[in-house]
């Protein structure tokens, strides 16, 4: 048992210990938000739809990002990084080539495999899109394996819109609905619909509650609103799954940032069927 | 259970050998004016093992307030490696509340994903555990904590018997094997002796209501005005949190070297009832309100702990009652305040 | 930055104890120059040089004529950043401005001399209020290792973040007996760590000398003051030190 005092060990069980990626491709999509492409240096990321990683630079700091990539694209893998703060202001001036430090995958997913066989209900506002889009790319990849499928976006203004050639070709085809609004534009800015994301659902028709699942990922203002109107087409709490957002500092459910209740929204979260935390006062 | 007996005089003694053996750091109870600390022990004789509660818990020997994780060359993702900094320790004189909590910050460090930072520093700890001999005004321990909680964590148990001898309660066999050679003789108190020993010092303060009830109790009083009226008294100060022996809420921070050329990522003591804990990147606070944070905090102890581990999530240490300027901090006031305005 | 950013330091009203922390800096002053090029520093180096990268400036701005030498610097300087409580927020020089009538005020300090045209005085402002200033980093004087880190930061690309949470937050991490538990006051609940609560840690109450944290709570002081037997006027007048506002609440 005698050590020397200060012995350091270098101790690969770490659970703070990240994994290297490195930077492919980066490509702006609004004033704030870049898409950047990252490819794992060993083995691939093995993440689900709506996980997340600890992304981190040397020096700068972490930060939870989601994965906007459906799992199946090798060692790569694909996020939208809005640049808010200390680490992802550095993140954006990053050149391929560059390389980061990954924790993770972290969290819970959108169960994709219990879906199958049913009517999908994504509702996404803003950012929301980012880590509801590894469900949405694998839906439609895999269109056979589900019923009816319905995509609504909103985002504040059209200069906010991400993703806007998928969302073109989602548009376009005539397999699934894809609805679009902005909370406000600039006159002649855009032709499309104008309002909260709710003010799209008296467009959907055919909406069978009782087969569909609602995916619902957006802003911490959204989430009440949305579950109303899901409410008013009768939609039960089993039926909606929702992915919150929290301060997730750690990724492995001990530093406190993300919790509410007995929850750790990086560990039992951040997605979750609404039945299991509509009884939690601070989930929504 | 073997209890054996020991003078008094004769432990100093023993401790005193220990700490030229060098084997361990000799960590225990020591005054800094007129409060008491935890610190590490050149000699015996700064050891007083007679005292109230000490400022801080021992938990900062498991989670120092500032701990190195990882080392690298900054913005050069490849240079990451982890750092895991322990030692032998062995702290004498921990009251058994905090035993209790040391059980509990165990739990959460090693269950889901094991923290190896804490568990190294806490497997290479031998814990000497000790019955309070000393009042203590906002203690309520006896009526939160089960018997059974600290003997999870202690090695040995120290019970200071009225003459002038401490009883020993042998709980692990490394706490056997480390007090062999003090001349520790059989002992020759009866159970009775013993317990009236352990039990010496009665609480003044009692959680009102029974500790297994807490988690319904509150989840219905989760709107009672008690969390306005405290938190408008509340400065955000994190004293009540940073005290506390079961919490160990954290954040991690890059620091860089003067020549840039390397760095490290530090975990460093964080705390709920800051103003800024619960906001995300977006800029939303989940919980930018005074009540909510407090609220959070004493739903944690009382409701969120409890049903997660079945083990009271406060230990009664007072400690929280103690720090805080404004007098609201003591979860037993909330619950009086809660019981006096149903 | 890829190569050493040109940095410069200025003094307007104050005591030149910020830049005497600089230049205290003992062994991490070479470190300091190998990572910055320093280009002007009156009280450490001759020279001047026609632009920055980074001008940190020292003091308040209490003549007309600093101001247009301060807007003067900002225009040469790609960052600006304001260190040390009299520039960040006008610090002890904010006194002044508490009694209205500032010829009186000269008059009381100077006596006779008061007329003299380097005694010209004007309202206290902070650098913030004439121009706009990158970054402010707190205290008085500064905090040399804090100063270091954000010279780090700023080289490394890192935006920089002041703390800002109370200093009884630094208390509890060393371990200190609060300063109210022996019958002092303290502002330490209201004002903003960043320090490692330096004054408390050698038994000096603290008298938010980096102002106030964002949000405090007066109701709470009112409270804690009952408590303790303290009137307002003594609190008002341990916040006027440094122009703590004791009327910022929720």
């Amino acid at each position: 048992m005698i050590q020397t005092a200060n012995s350091t060990k270098h101790d690969n069980e770490s659970i703070y210990l990240p994994e290297v990626a490195t930077l492919i491709r980066k490509e702006p999509m609004t004033d704030l938000d870049m898409y950047f492409e990252f490819e794992m240096k060993n083995k691939p990321l093995g993440h689900l739809y709506g996980q997340f990683v600890e992304l981190s630079i040397p020096g700068i700091g972490e930060v939870a990002i989601s994965i906007s990539s459906p799992p199946g694209k090798g060692k790569s893998f694909e996020m939208v990084i809005r640049k808010v703060g200390q680490v992802t202001s550095v993140i954006h001036q990053l050149n391929p080539g560059d390389s980061v430090g990954i924790r993770g995958p972290f969290g819970t997913h959108f169960p994709m495999e219990d879906l199958k066989g049913k009517s999908l209900l994504f509702v996404t506002g803003g950012q929301g899109l980012v880590p509801a889009r590894s469900a949405i790319l694998h839906a439609l990849k895999n269109r056979g394996d589900y019923k009816d499928i319905t995509i609504l976006f909103g985002c504040r203004d059209p200069g906010q819109r991400l993703f806007t050639s998928e969302l073109k070709e989602w548009k376009s085809r005539d397999d699934i609905v894809f609805l679009e609004t902005v909370d406000k534009c600039e006159p002649g800015e855009w032709d499309g619909h104008v309002g909260v994301i709710t003010t799209l659902f008296p467009q959907l028709k055919d909406i069978d509650p009782l087969e569909t699942h609602a995916i619902v990922v957006g802003p911490p203002v959204m989430y009440k609103f949305v579950i109303m109107s899901l409410y008013d087409m009768e939609f039960s709490d089993k039926h909606i799954i929702v992915s919150l957002e929290r301060h997730m500092k750690c990724g492995v459910g001990k530093c406190g940032h993300c919790q509410i209740n007995n929850l750790y929204v990086c560990q039992d979260g951040p997605v979750f069927v609404y039945d299991t935390i509509k009884h939690l006062k601070e989930a929504i | 259970m073997d209890i054996v007996k020991i003078p008094e005089n004769d432990f100093y003694k023993f401790v005193d050998k220990k700490i030229a053996e060098k084997s361990s750091r000799i960590i225990s109870v020591v005054r800094k004016g007129t409060k008491f600390v935890f610190d590490e022990l050149d000699s015996a004789s700064r050891m007083c093992l007679d005292y109230d509660v000490t400022i801080l818990p021992p938990k900062k020997y498991f989670q120092p307030q500032k701990e190195t994780l990882l080392r690298f060359v900054p913005k050069q993702a490849d240079s990451y490696e982890a750092v895991n900094e322990f030692e032998p320790i062995t702290l004498i004189g921990v009251h058994y509340y905090d035993l209790a909590a040391i059980y509990l910050m165990d739990r959460a460090f090693s269950e889901g994903k094991k923290d190896e930072n804490y568990l190294k520093k806490r497997n290479n700890a031998l814990l000497i555990g000790l019955y309070p001999t000393h009042f203590f005004k906002y203690r309520f321990s006896s009526s939160v904590i089960k018997g059974e909680q600290p003997y999870k964590v202690a090695d040995l148990m120290l019970i200071h018997m009225d003459d002038g001898h401490f009883a020993l309660e042998i709980v692990t066999e490394k706490g056997r094997a480390y007090i062999e050679g003090a001349g520790c003789k059989k002992s020759d108190y009866t159970l009775k002796e013993i317990e009236d020993a352990k039990n010496r010092i009665k609480d003044d303060q009692r959680l009102p209501i029974p500790v297994e009830l807490t988690p319904d109790y509150l989840m219905k009083n989760h709107d009672h005005p008690v969390w306005e009226v405290f938190g408008e008294k509340c400065y955000s100060c994190g004293s009540c949190v940073f005290v506390c022996p079961t919490c160990y809420c954290f954040d991690m921070k890059d620091e860089i070297d003067l020549t840039l050329k390397s760095g490290e990522r530090t975990r460093n003591w964080d705390g709920c009832m800051l103003e800024n804990f619960a906001v995300c990147a977006g800029g939303h606070n989940f919980r930018g309100k005074r009540a909510a944070r407090f609220r959070h905090r004493i739903f944690r102890k009382g409701v969120n702990l409890p049903l997660k581990y079945h083990y009271w999530g406060c230990v009664g240490c007072g400690r929280c009652a103690d720090a805080c300027t404004s007098s609201i901090a003591g979860p037993v006031k909330v619950f009086k305040y809660i019981e006096e305005n149903k | 930055m890829s190569e050493k950013p040109k940095v410069a330091f200025f003094d307007f009203a104050c005591c030149e104890g910020c830049q005497l922390q600089i230049a205290n800096l003992e062994e991490d002053i070479i470190g300091l120059l190998n990572l910055v090029n320093v280009v002007e520093f009156r009280e450490v180096a001759t020279g001047k040089a026609p632009e920055y990268d980074i001008a940190f400036i020292e003091g308040s701005i209490t003549r007309k004529s600093d101001e247009e030498r301060l807007k003067d610097i900002r225009n040469r300087s790609k960052l600006l950043v304001a260190y040390g409580q009299c520039a960040v927020t006008g610090g002890i020089n904010l006194l002044k401005n508490n009694f209205g009538d500032l010829d009186m005020v000269k008059r009381k300090v100077y006596g006779d001399d008061s007329s003299m045209p380097h005694l010209d005085t004007a309202v206290t402002k902070s650098v913030g209020e004439v121009v706009k200033a990158d970054l402010a980093i707190p205290g008085c004087p500064v905090n040399r290792e804090e100063f270091l880190r954000i010279v780090k930061e700023l080289c490394l690309g890192k935006i920089p973040r002041i703390p800002d949470y109370p200093v009884c937050v630094e208390c509890k991490l060393k371990e200190n007996i609060c300063l109210f538990d022996e019958g002092t006051i303290c502002l330490g609940p209201i004002a903003r760590a960043g320090c490692g609560a330096i004054c408390p840690s050698n038994g000096v109450p603290c008298d938010a000398c980096r102002g106030a944290v964002p949000n405090p709570n007066k109701k709470a002081m009112h409270e804690v003051l009952k408590k303790y037997n303290y009137t307002v006027e003594r609190i008002i007048r341990e916040m006027n030190l440094f122009g703590v506002n004791p009327e910022v609440s929720e």
